[in-house]
């Protein structure tokens, strides 16, 4: 055991344990922190269990919106020889960089009330659940873009050339060749965005407002509930916390083989 | 007049490699394609399928130009009448073995797919493992299956690429035999090989030299004429 | 053997890092040896507050050039927070009196008991330039299709909206909750809600949205109590005499007729 620990520098081992020290802090805290006695009766609350089913549809919907969306996306960026790959790829990666925050006010001036489109329909996205769907999808999107289109890069295209070659068309090679190897790559993507839409935050309340039952979801409620009851924020954090460790071991076997 | 099976005059570039040949093989002739590593062999073969691009020529495949490059024409792979045994097997992953030998009859239909996906898997010896994937058999298993893929096509070109360097020197006697058999008159055979067996029962041969064709004719006759030393080697061995 | 080594050597890195963070973080409060250097007043003054103060903090420096007013602003039950976890707020002024409920007791027990409010504010009922909805009455929202924004409940804006449209009989039909009082004007003023309850000083600002008159609500007192008065020199952030010193003149000022002047324009009312 210590010989393995003596490969890496032993001040850079310390450093390491800052670094874990500080990730994992506070996330012990929370968990200490807890008033556990009442976690129930919190997460039963008729607040809580609206927010949870507007997280479910939405988050669900986002990543499913995601995968039709960004599967195609994935294989344009792996697979094609398409001028502009590199600005395609900046465009995707953009929510990916941007605070949440900017990506609503983004989202206002194209889908809101005052936007072009919404005076042409006579009604914004904005302030719904529609709304939250787009602006989760959007911030989740590239996640499972950016994954799927890496693990592509790792399937080799001769299976593909093989099927064109026995006669397959574009479409079917694609559906019945391209899209099942990648199945795996895709479910992982798909969990990725599902977390990263179920997260979010900045852009659902600044496009999809904080409309109880609507577009309130986990992540709004906790910041409604740090105002006026905090025991109720720290029992759905700590249901967000749990989400993501459920999340991060469906998704261990991917990551310790990458 | 012999009609032309196959009729080649192409140049493709891979990668800098360039390749160059000019020949004609008659309808329902072979064609053993030899040459050392890196001579073009494959290249040859991905050209042929329309599986990479040609710089300028024209091929024909049983009377269909599917390449001219002074009309800038060029058939897409899948409507071309081909098959192919690539030289890694490139069985499906997520198909089973019958799967894959029936993907090509799903764009190219024969009567009675079935029983064609039967015999032709008792032909080559994997009757027993038609419900199994691909991850699941032998290197030598995986290129029957593959070689299965393509005879149950029956297509008027058929590409082989090593088709049988997997298999165990027993069984190569008998899947060349299935490979006549599976053969309608009017197909065209391309075997690339390193192996004497193929060479010498070909139809004709194409010394591939460097991406240029260095000998070609009849494997009777180059055993006597050639003046390549490995050509002439492989022509003359025996086991 | 390995381990204790390693573990001396973490600790050290990390009290390098932590010390690092804390010496960049907060600025210290006190004039060190150069007396040419200000004496800075940590200021803690709720969003809605944000105009106002900034004039005052000008007015107030250009009058004391000894002193060096620095202002943190964010919601108030935000700031309270913060400074029940210890940061190093000099002056607390929050949209109301009620805020200083949630302060730790061992923090507000030795200032100025009881704060005496120096402005009054009051939440009034905005929609968009033009009223596209033509929301005249306070009964119209409670219509399903009309959208309102207010303050998350908690807030002293969205407390007193609540208790306002209580004392109304009021039940908003659709509403939306923002974070603090200038999320809800943004989106009054973006057209993206049909109504939102502001305060009128925030309404004064804003041209682009009209104020609908019939809302009763009860009035928030602003308060600004001093936190440097009441620590024990001995505290972690030891607090010279100097400090204290400009942080009383600050908070005297906030009750002087020059910020009164300020406020009123501002649209604040007297206490």
């Amino acid at each position: 055991m210590s010989s393995s620990i003596r490969a890496v520098p032993r001040s850079v081992v310390a450093v390491g344990i800052v670094g874990v020290t500080v990730l994992a802090v506070p996330l012990a805290a929370i968990i200490f922190e807890a008033p556990w006695a009442e976690v129930g009766s919190h997460l039963g609350s008729a607040e809580t269990k609206s927010a949870i089913r507007v997280s479910m549809i939405v988050s669900f919907s986002a990543a499913a919106l995601s995968v039709l969306l960004g599967v195609p996306l994935a294989f344009i960026l792996a697979r094609s020889n398409i001028r502009g790959k590199a600005l395609l790829r900046t465009v995707i990666t953009v929510p990916l960089v941007l605070p949440p925050v900017v990506t609503g006010v983004a989202l206002l001036a194209g889908f809101g009330r005052r936007s072009v489109l919404g005076q042409l329909l006579g009604f914004g996205l904005s302030n719904s659940m529609t709304g939250a769907i787009l602006a989760a999808t959007i911030v989740a999107m590239p996640f499972l873009v950016l994954s799927v289109e890496g693990s592509l890069h790792s399937i080799d295209p001769d299976y593909e050339r093989v099927a064109a070659a026995f006669g397959a068309p574009p479409l079917a090679r694609w559906w019945r060749i391209g899209l099942p190897l990648s199945r795996s790559a895709i479910l992982a993507g798909a969990v990725l965005a599902w977390a990263r839409a179920l997260g979010e935050f900045g852009a659902t309340i600044t496009f999809a407002g904080n409309i109880a039952g609507v577009s309130r979801t986990l992540p709004l409620e906790i910041a409604v509930a740090l105002e006026s009851d905090p025991g109720r924020a720290t029992a759905v954090s700590l249901l967000m916390l749990g989400v993501s460790l459920v999340v991060l071991v469906t998704l261990r076997d991917r990551w310790i083989r990458r | 007049m012999t009609t032309s099976g196959l009729s080649v005059d192409l140049k493709t570039t891979v990668n800098d490699f360039v390749l160059a040949c000019e020949f004609e093989v008659p309808v329902g002739a072979s064609l053993a394609v030899v040459g050392p590593n890196g001579s073009g062999k494959s290249t040859l073969l991905s050209a042929l399928a329309g599986l990479v691009d040609v710089d300028r020529g024209r091929v024909v495949i049983s009377g269909h130009v599917v390449v001219d490059s002074t009309k800038d024409l060029v058939v897409a792979p899948e409507k071309r009448s081909v098959a192919i045994v690539p030289q890694k097997s490139l069985l499906f992953p997520h198909m089973t073995v019958a799967e894959n030998v029936a993907f090509g009859l799903r764009y190219r239909p024969v009567e009675d797919a079935e029983s064609a996906i039967s015999n032709v898997l008792k032909d080559v010896g994997l009757d027993r493992f038609r419900d199994r994937k691909p991850g699941q058999l032998s290197g030598g298993q995986q290129q029957r299956a593959s070689l299965a893929r393509a005879l149950v096509v029956q297509p008027n070109l058929l590409l082989a690429d090593e088709p049988l360097s997997n298999v165990d020197a027993d069984s190569r006697h008998s899947l060349r035999s299935v490979m006549d058999q599976w053969r309608p008159p009017t197909q065209t055979q391309v075997i690339v090989t390193h192996g004497h067996h193929h060479a010498q029962a070909a139809d004709l041969l194409v010394g591939l030299e460097a991406g240029r064709v260095a000998a070609f004719g009849e494997p009777r006759q180059l055993a006597n004429d050639t003046k390549l030393d490995w050509l002439r080697d492989l022509l003359r061995a025996s086991d | 053997m390995d381990i204790v080594r390693l573990a001396t050597t973490s600790a050290l890195v990390g009290l390098i890092v932590a010390g690092g963070v804390s010496s960049c973080g907060f600025g210290s409060g006190t004039a060190g040896l150069d007396d040419a250097r200000p004496t800075t007043v940590d200021v803690y003054a709720a969003s809605s507050l944000t105009d106002v103060y900034s004039e005052i903090e000008q007015r107030f420096e250009d009058a004391n050039p000894d002193i060096d007013i620095r202002l943190n602003l964010a919601g108030s039950s935000t700031l309270a927070r913060q400074i029940n976890d210890g940061a190093p707020a000099d002056v607390f002024a929050p949209a109301d009196l009620s805020i200083l409920d949630q302060l730790e007791p061992n923090i507000i027990q030795a200032s100025v008991t009881p704060p005496e409010p120096y402005a009054k504010n009051r939440l009034v009922l905005v929609v968009p330039a033009g009223n596209p909805q033509s929301i005249e009455q306070l009964i119209r929202l409670e219509q399903s299709d009309i959208l309102t924004a207010k303050c998350i409940s908690g807030v002293p804006c969205g407390d007193a909206t609540d208790r306002g449209l209580a004392s109304a009989g009021i039940e908003l039909g659709l509403v939306t909750e923002e974070t603090n009082v200038r999320s809800v004007l943004a989106k009054v003023v973006a057209g993206e809600v049909d109504a939102g309850f502001v305060y009128q000083t925030d309404a004064k600002v804003a041209a682009e949205v009209n104020v609908v008159e019939g809302f009763d609500s009860p009035a928030v007192q602003l308060v600004a109590i001093d936190l440097n008065a009441s620590r024990p020199p001995d505290s972690a952030r030891s607090s010279s005499v100097e400090s204290k010193e400009a942080s009383a003149r600050f908070v005297s000022y906030i009750g002087s007729e020059q910020a009164e002047t300020i406020l009123t324009s501002a649209g604040f009312e007297q206490p």
